[in-house]
Order: C-alpha cells, then structure tokens, then sequence
C-alpha cells in the first residue's frame, strides 16, 4: 500500500476510535483532533500530510469569510467588538511582553501574544448552529467578539506575512486588493458563474474549490498568507442565494474531511514536548482561561452588564484559537520560530479548548456562583426615574420581554392592569420601554430587582423565561410574598417541581402551542373556505410578532 | 504563508481544468465524467503536459473509486429493489453471462490477442452507474419501474465488479489452478469481511454510532474511519482498497442514518473522483488513445446495439410490460467507466497494454456520450419504436410499486404535533415522519402509527423517500426559511402546507409564496397564555378551574418528554 495511503488510515482510524469516545461525553471535536494527533504522531511521517492539511487551512478559514455576510455586519457596532478589542489589545500586549521576556525574537512574540489573546470561534460558538439564532445577550456579544477576532487575526497574518515575505506595505496592499477582489466577486462574479453552471451542483461544487484555488494561486503570486485569500473566496461565496446554501454544504462536507487532517498533522508535528515548552503552555493557558475571561468580564461590566451575562460571556473567550495554530505551523516550517513555541502552542491549544468545553457545559452554575458571590453593580441602564411610583398596588410583573411576555403584557394593560416589565437584555428593554410599559433593567435572580418591581404590593408574577432555575426561584419569591406567580420551563419534567415550590401554572411553550395547534389544524381541513379564512385571520395577527430576530446589538439599548 | 508548504499545484490545475470543462460539458448535456477524462487527456501527456501524475494524485485518485464504492455499498438498501428482487437477479445474471460473451466474440473478431480479449470482455459488461442514475434523477424516473430494475441490475452488477477487481489486482494467474484457487481465495475472504461486516452492524455499530447521531460531524468522521479500517484489512489480504471500502459501506447500508452518511461523503466522493478520471486522462498518450480508433467505434456501435437487444430479451422474459422493457433496456446501452478502472488495474498487472486501455476509453466516452442522449429522450424514441417491439416481445404486465402519495408528511417533529397526529391519520390515512433525532422516532415508530424517516430533508434522496411531491398535506415544524420555501416549491399546489417562521417578515413571505398557514409556535404559545391570563385577572375561582384541563395536557405530554426538552432550544427566551 503507498505510504500516504496507510498514514491517512492510522490517522482517520485513531481519530474515528477518539471521535466515538468524545461524542458520549460531549467533547468538541477540535481537540479531539489535536489529541489524536498527539498519541499518532511519533507512529507516522507527518510530512506527507502537509499538503492535505494546506487544504484544511482553506477550507476552515474560507468559510470564516462566508460567515462575514449573516455574523459580521450586526457584529461591527457595540460591545461585542469594544470586548473583542480590548482582549486582543490588553492580553495580547501582556502576551507580546511576556514573549519579550522569554527572550523570543519579535517574530515569536507577536505569536505569543495571538495565542494568549486570540480566542477559537470554532470551540467557543461550537455549539451555536447557523440557524439558531443567538437570543441571549451573552451569546449575541460572544458571537460579536468572536467575529470581530476573527477578522483581526486575518488581518494581523496579512501584516505579518507581508512582512516576513519582504513585500512589506505592497504586500499588504496586494492583500487588501485580494480582499476588495473578494466583495467584488461576490457582487458580479459570482451570479454569473452561477447562471453558466446551470445550477448543477457537482458543477457548483468545483467552482466553489476553483475559487479558493484561484485565489489562493493570487496570494502566492503576490506573496502573501493564503489565509487571507481563502478567507476573501469565503467573502466571495456568502452571499445567500438559492443555489448557494446547497453548494456551501457540499463544501463544509469538503471541509469536514480536510479539516481533521490539518488539525492532526499539526498535533502530529508537535513530538518530543520539552519541559520550557510545557512551562511556555502553562504560561499561555493561564493567559487564555483566566486573564483573557477575566478582561472581558471586567470590560462588561463596565459596559454596565450585570454579572451574569458578563461571567457567560467570558466563559466562551477562553480558548486558544484556531489561527494561533495556522500561525503556528506556518513559522515553524519556515524556521521563524523555535520548535518549543510551536510545541507549547499546540499544547495550550488542546487544553484550553478541552476545559472551555467542559466549562460551557457548567456555565449556568458557575456563573451563579459567581453572581451570589459578587456584590451588585449599579449599571447603566438602570434608570432610577422609571422605578414604579411608590403606591402602585395589583399590578402585575412580567419577566422577560420576548414574544411571549410583549403579548402577555399588551394583554394586561388591554385589561386595565398595571405592568411592570423586568428585563435582563439591553435590546429589549427598550423594546418595552418604546411600548410604554414601566420597564426595570434587572436579574431576576437578584432579590434587589424584586423590590425594586415592588413585588409585595403585586398581585401576579409572569415569567416568561424558559431557564429552570430562574423559575424555582420565582416561585419562591412569589410564595414569601404570598402572591401568584405562573412560569416557565423548557421540558414537561420540571413541571411538577416547579408547582411544589409553588407556582401557579407552568408555562410549557411546546404543550401551550399544542392545543392551539389542533384547533388550527381542524380548521385547516374543514375545507377550502375555511382555510382562507384561517390563512386571512393569521396574517392579520402578524403584527404581534416582532419583524426581524431580536438581534441588535445590545450596545445601542440606549 | 506562501512559500512554507508548497500548495500543490499539479493537483490544483487539475482541478480548475476540470471545472471549467465540466460546465461546459454541462452545457453540453453530456456526462461530466467525459469532462474529468479530456481534463487528464488535456493537461497531460497527450496535449498540454503541464500535468505528470505525483504521489498526491494517485492517491486522491484510489481514495476516489474507494469512496465511490464505499457509497455503492451504502446503497444497498435492498428494501428499495426488495419487490422486485428475483426478477432483477435473474436479468443480472443473465445480462452478465450474456454481454460477457457478446464482447467476447466482438474482441476476438476485432483480432485482439487472448489476454486482451479475456479484459475487455470481463471490463466492459457493467452499465455506467454514473450517467444512469444522474440523468434519471434529473428526470425524475429513478422511482418508475424501468428505473428501479436498471439500478436493482447495477447493484448487483457491483458485487460482481468488486470480484472482478480483486481477480485483477491479484495479477496474471498462471493457470487454471491457480486462477481458481484465486477465485476461491478471494470468495473465502470477500465472505469473511462479509459476516465481519455484517456483524459489525448488527451488534458493534448501532451502540458505537449511538452518541454520533447528533453530532453529524462526528458520524461523517467515524463513518470515514470505518471505511478506512476496512480498506487497511482489505489491502492486508490483498483484496483491493475498493473491496474494503464497498465492504464497509454494506455494513452501515441497513442502518437508520445511512442516507445521511452517504449524503455527507457524497461531494468527497466527487471531488475525488474528478481526480480519478483526470489521471485516467493523464496516463495515456495520444498514440495509444488513437491506437484502435476504429476498432473503437466499431466495436461501439455493434455493443451498444447488442446490449439493448440482450436487455430487452431479458427484462421481457420476466414478464414485465413492453414499454418496461423497452425503456429499462435503453438506458443501459453504454460501456461503463469500470471498464475503465479494470482496465487501469489490468495495465498495472502488465495484463494488457495501454493501447487497450485507450481502446477501452474511447469506447466509454464515445457510448457514454450517446446513450446521455439517449437516455433524455428515452420516453420520445419508445413512439416510433413501440409497434417493433411489439411484434418482438410478449404482452406483460408490471408490478405496482410501493411509495408515499396522498399522505401527510410531517418534516422534523416538535411536540406541538402530537395532538394532531390522530387527526391526520384520520384524513389521510397515511402519517410519515422525518426527523433527524434517532430517538424521537423510535418512539414514534413505537406509538405504531406513524412511518418514520432519517434524514436531512434537505437532501433530496430523502425528500424523493418522503414524497414531498405527492403528499396531500405538508406540516414543516423547523424554521429555516430556506428550507420551508424548499418545501413549499415542492409540494404539489393542490396540497396543504403548513410552514413554520420566528418573525412576522418570515411569515409573509411564505404566505405570499402559497402557504396555507404559518406556524409561529410563540404567538400560538402566547395566545393560548393570554387567554389564561384573562380568566386569571376576572376571578381567582374560575382561573384555577380553568388551570385543570392544560395542566392535565401536561401530564400526557410525559411521554414525549425528552423531546419537548430538545424541541424548545429554538425558542424564546
């Protein structure tokens, strides 16, 4: 059998074996990747993988550049780029430093600093799929910052390849030529070469791949990091267009066999670990999982968000990033930088996205502990003058200001009873604050929020968030305050705990939806006339639902 | 970075060569693998030569026909051909026995030495899966009757293909006894992999895949770990790198996800198959391309003639009906692109020379190219040929087929749907189910009145196993636009659709493209919590009576209970 055959084996083998074993314990697959290339990489000549691998670059970095159309132009403005900054300017500077002290040459410790500040979009917005729409304010400002790092550090390997390749300011030139290339495309060229396809997606599929060739065959030319080319094909192909959504999952396909190849080879290349490599690891996962996090939260709060979304948000920045690693490999290859940065880079990377996945999968209670054991920090969107006024009595709190509580709400003052909105996410809080409700900003988890609503003087609580342990808790508050509370969980299974502790009702979205499901439904086959008339009523209902995802950016709430 | 690895280039050219000739051929109607050999033809030897073949090629090139009958293997869904399995066996067999000695004879007459006589007649017997079951697909006749014995014939066509290869690949036997000990050696070891494989599925795979199901990035990567196992243990008992991989793809065919495995590898496949015709093109030189050039299209045209009449003779002689007959046999007239990879092995077993490799080209490009005209035109030549055939064949009847129509398709399953359930099988009789969650449709399948899919409904195997275009009433639970407005396009217009969307932009835009209604599982939620909340705020009394009856729903929505869970993560907070 050729070599290559049969190394490509093992690897896919010992990968396939740690694959099954990560899936049961939820494990992201990335470091799954690295650690199979740890264990095989003494058993095999990774050398032959470097071109494969190359590929797997392409392809994970070009559909980096199709996510700039549906993730980078909401992400641009607000604090999930003030955020993004300041990790990469305050712990990528301590890194750089930090480099200097270990005496690298400039070179290694800009790699320093990117590893240290730079965190992995792949791990830490793993688990959030294309269509799901970040709802959380944590999670639309860990989407921005991940984005916004992301393009820094294409940026940053556009700099520094530019540099080292002695183009200098033309090369640099050249790459944002290369990348004003890609938006141009993706405007003319590529509907046209669409049309002369004939849709035929095997036909796509090519031209997909002949793209990221294309302009990666450009970059060389030019001399500059073919990240930033396939990151500017990626830009080309994103725009959403019928055909494009089948030829993009053809190509992750593509991309999803390529991409354990890359990672593997450069676990693999990572051998003989010496002891100043593991101390440099040391040094950078510490950067990564506690400095990195620790700025972030640190900046939010001071962008007035309360503690919870702040420790939330910073549990999913604490990685090192993916192109820490093409960084990486690339220098060592060409010789830039020693073999123990390499190693300890390749090090870091696995542990850290190793902890981040079991820390996410703990987030909720550590960032409740966190909050009972931090003190409140008056934020900026607390306004002190939209606190109920002192007499108001039978009013009735609504927690979470979504679709479920804006009908809930609009329902209450329809029936002449007073509403007090609580709401956690910027955005909307001032949706209710525009309705004209008496809006508070507030953690329910928080028992100042509570007096602040005037909870004892209120008749009903309405919480409309499916978290389970916020509704536990306001149950408990209701109960103290003798007061009725209905609230909400995501599965049928907490319903009866839920009621112990003394709510009223449980909202079940999914079993609320159901019986009214069913008289629609009933209707629907009754007959043609009847169907129209469903169809007319329904769209006239349309105005209660918000237009777009409530996804603007939390920083312009005010 | 530029100059560290060098990005292969060879490799790359390739590549883009064959893109451009591929839509082109696109354009042209004609199979791309046409394209894929004139890439090879183009960049290498025989015009441009800017192309040798390297270590990377040839490799991507094996890996290529490995994936490709790794796929083969997964589609032996044998409940697909199971009604009419005997009396495709019987044409297979008879076809086999038949075209082999047709090429034989032609071989001899053309005057080519023994060796090459005994290649070409076991090479070109095998109809060209590509091209048959693309343009098909493209027709929408992959589900009729002359479509499902053509690839009930193909598949087990392969199972003979991959004896063959391993026949090949163990080189020039050096007599009779020893060529039939290579035969046994190979059955013995093909049966072993075999009850290995079959094993694997029933005990090892379903409890090891389990944790992958929902991860599809994990199941494409262990799948891919398990075709190559099993081309690693292939390759140590010399049987091919393609009879490991079709192997492996037995293994997993039965399984529930495997229309999703095979979806998944599909582009790879692809992709690497461009790569395996290229070097095809790109081992051959112009003189031996040319070499039999007549011989070729002799040989051609009395094989393209020769098969049909064959096929014909046999599908008919199973009782099937003359335009069955007529239309199964037409599609399969050409010399397949197997005969070009028996071809390839022979030459590397020094079996045979180049110039019969070239032979063989020719005769695949030249019939592959006719017969996709054919094919299109398959339904149009059956008029001025039918009273012919009438005369020729006896009056048969044909099977009716089984599949979905008139019945109510639910796509991903949401608990919001239980109630209704009932109701549409009242209606419409039928209730099918597809969903991605493995779990979920075990208990459907388990409450006994539903038929149940896997898959991604975005591939469009499983919206043709789903019939989507016959179904009387569609209810799309997920929320991705695109995917709705899929749906919408392919439901038949007659049909009740239910779409589903999270904002009232969403929602419009499917009414205007035809919806009937549009689920927004919030605004029902909302409503019917209203409604609730309105009794509250009139008397306390008459709010906890009316409390009884959705919290007693609650109650039944027990069973369902680890789904409503997994079902609310697209919801609101």
């Amino acid at each position: 059998m050729v070599e290559l055959l049969s190394t490509l084996t093992v690897l896919f083998v010992a990968v396939g074996l740690l694959v099954l074993v990560g899936s049961r314990i939820s494990i992201p697959l990335v470091p799954l990747y690295l650690f199979a290339g740890l264990l095989v990489g003494p058993f095999v000549d990774e050398t032959q993988l470097l071109e494969l691998a190359q590929w797997g670059i392409a392809f994970l970095v070009f559909f980096f550049g199709v996510e700039v159309e549906p993730r980078g132009l909401r992400s641009v403005v607000g604090d999930g780029s003030v955020i993004a900054l300041l990790q990469v300017g305050v712990v990528g500077s301590l890194g750089f430093g930090l480099g200097l002290l270990f005496d690298f040459s400039a070179t290694e410790a800009v790699v320093f600093g990117v590893a240290a500040g730079v965190s992995s979009s792949l791990v830490g917005l793993g688990h959030l799929t294309p269509q799901h729409e970040p709802r959380r304010p944590y999670e639309r400002i860990s989407e921005a910052a991940h984005f916004v790092q992301d393009v820094i550090a294409v940026l940053l390997i556009l700099v520094m390849s530019a540099v080292l390749y002695g183009e200098g300011s033309t090369g640099v030139l050249a790459g944002i030529g290369l990348l004003v290339a890609g938006v141009v495309a993706r405007l003319f060229v590529f509907d046209a070469l669409v049309s002369f396809a004939e849709g035929d997606q095997e036909v796509m599929m090519l031209i997909g791949v002949s793209f990221i060739i294309g302009f990666i065959a450009v970059a060389e030319f030019v001399g500059i990091s073919i990240i930033v080319a396939a990151f500017a094909a990626g830009i080309a192909m994103s725009r959403e267009y019928p055909h494009n959504v089948e030829t993009l999952a053809q190509l992750s396909y593509l991309k999803d066999f390529f991409v354990p190849l890359f990672f593997v080879t450069v676990a693999a290349l990572a051998s003989g670990v010496s002891l100043t490599a593991v101390g440099y690891a040391v040094v950078l996962v510490l950067a990564a999982m506690l400095v990195n996090p620790l700025v972030a939260a640190l900046g939010l709060l001071y962008r007035g968000y309360e503690i919870r979304t702040a420790s939330r948000t910073a549990m999913s920045l604490n990685q090192v990033s993916e192109f820490a690693l093409f960084l990486v490999i690339e220098l060592f290859l060409l010789g830039v930088i020693r073999e123990s940065l390499f190693d300890a880079v390749v090090l870091a990377a696995v542990v850290t996205m190793l902890l981040a996945s079991v820390i996410r999968n703990q987030q909720d209670q550590l960032a409740g502990w966190i909050a009972s054991r931090t003190p409140s920090i008056p934020s900026r969107f607390v306004r002190e003058h939209e606190t109920p006024p002192e007499g108001i009595s039978g009013h009735v709190i609504v927690l979470g200001y979504g679709t479920l509580g804006r009908l809930v709400a609009e329902r209450c003052q329809a029936a002449d009873r007073e509403v007090v909105v609580v709401e956690i996410d910027p955005a909307r809080l001032a949706a209710a604050r525009q309705a004209e409700s008496t809006a508070l900003f507030g953690d329910a988890m928080d028992d100042e929020t509570w007096e602040r609503a005037r909870v004892d003087t209120a008749k009903l609580i309405i919480s409309t968030i499916p978290d389970e342990s916020i509704s536990r808790f306001v149950s408990e508050v209701a109960t103290g305050n003798d007061i009725d509370a209905i609230v909400r969980a995501r599965s049928v299974a907490t319903v009866t705990g839920l009621l112990a502790a003394g709510a009223l009702f449980v909202i079940v979205a999914e079993t609320l939806a159901a019986a009214r499901f069913s008289e629609v439904v009933d209707e629907a086959l009754e007959g043609d006339a009847t169907r129209s008339e469903l169809r007319r009523r329904a769209r006239e209902k349309l105005d209660l639902v918000p237009e777009q995802p409530l996804s603007s950016d939390p920083g312009a709430a005010d | 970075m530029t100059g560290a690895i060098a990005f292969a280039t060879d490799f790359a050219i390739v590549i883009v060569a064959a893109t451009l000739l591929a839509a082109l051929a696109r354009r042209l109607r004609q199979p791309t693998i046409v394209a894929y050999i004139l890439t090879g033809l183009i960049v290498g030897p025989v015009f441009l030569g800017i192309v040798t073949e390297d270590q990377l090629i040839e490799v991507l090139a094996e890996l290529g026909l490995g994936f490709l009958l790794f796929v083969l293997g997964i589609e032996m869904r044998l409940d697909r051909i199971r009604e009419i399995l005997r009396p495709v066996i019987n044409i297979a067999v008879g076809q086999t026995i038949l075209q082999t000695a047709l090429a034989f004879l032609i071989a001899l007459a053309l005057g080519f030495a023994w060796n090459e006589v005994i290649v070409i007649a076991l090479a070109t017997v095998f109809g060209a899966t590509p091209v048959i079951v693309k343009v098909l697909a493209d027709k929408d006749e992959l589900d009729s009757l002359p479509g499902r014995i053509d690839i009930g014939v193909l598949i087990v066509q392969d199972i003979y293909l991959v004896i063959i290869l391993a026949l090949v690949a163990a080189g020039v036997p050096e007599g009779i006894g020893d060529a039939l000990s290579t035969v046994g050696r190979v059955l013995a070891l093909m049966v072993l992999i075999g009850v290995a494989a079959y094993l694997s599925y029933r005990f090892l795979l379903p409890p090891l895949l389990h944790g992958t199901t929902r991860d599809h990035e994990a199941l494409f990567v262990a799948a891919v770990a398990w075709a190559f196992l099993f081309i690693y243990v292939a390759e140590s008992f010399q049987l091919t790198v393609e009879v490991g991989a079709f192997l492996a793809g037995l293994s997993i065919a039965q399984l529930p996800y495997s229309t999703e495995i095979k979806e998944r590898i599909r582009p790879v496949t692809d992709f690497f198959l461009v790569i395996f015709f290229a070097s095809i093109g790109l081992q051959l030189e112009l003189d031996q391309l040319l070499a039999h050039w007549e011989l070729a299209l002799i040989a051609a045209a009395v094989l393209m003639v020769g098969n049909f009449l064959i096929m014909l003779y046999l599908i008919d002689r199973e009782g099937f009906s003359n335009e069955t007959s007529f239309l199964g046999s037409i599609n399969m007239v050409q010399v397949s692109e197997f005969s070009l990879v028996v071809g390839t092995l022979a030459v590397g077993q020094e079996m045979i020379g180049e110039d019969v490799l070239g032979f063989l080209a020719l005769m695949a490009v030249v019939t592959m190219s006719i017969s996709t005209y054919i094919i299109l035109f398959n339904q149009r030549l059956y008029g001025p040929a039918e009273p012919y055939i009438r005369r020729l064949l006896r009056e048969g009847e044909d099977v009716d087929l089984e599949g979905h129509s008139d019945h109510a398709l639910i796509v991903g399953y949401r608990s919001f749907a239980d109630p209704v359930v009932d109701t549409l099988h009242e209606t419409f009789g039928e209730v099918v189910v597809v969903d991605r969650n493995v779990r979920q449709l075990e208990m459907l399948a388990e409450e006994g009145e539903v038929s149940t899919i896997y898959g991604d409904v975005t591939h469009s195997d499983v919206r043709d196993e789903a019939g989507v275009e016959d179904a009387a009433f569609v209810l799309c639970t997920e929320v991705a636009p695109s995917l709705n407005q899929q749906l919408l396009d392919e439901t038949d217009d007659d049909a009740i659709f239910f779409g589903a969307t999270q904002t009232a932009k969403g929602a419009r835009t499917l009414y205007e493209a035809g919806a009937s209604y549009v689920v927004i599982r919030d605004l029902l939620a909302a409503e019917a919590l209203t409604d609730l909340v309105d009794s509250s705020l009139e008397t306390g009394v008459d709010f906890v009576d009316r409390l009884s009856e959705p919290l007693s729903k609650l109650g039944r929505a027990e069973l369902t209970h680890e789904t409503a869970s997994a079902a609310d993560k697209g919801g609101e907070d």
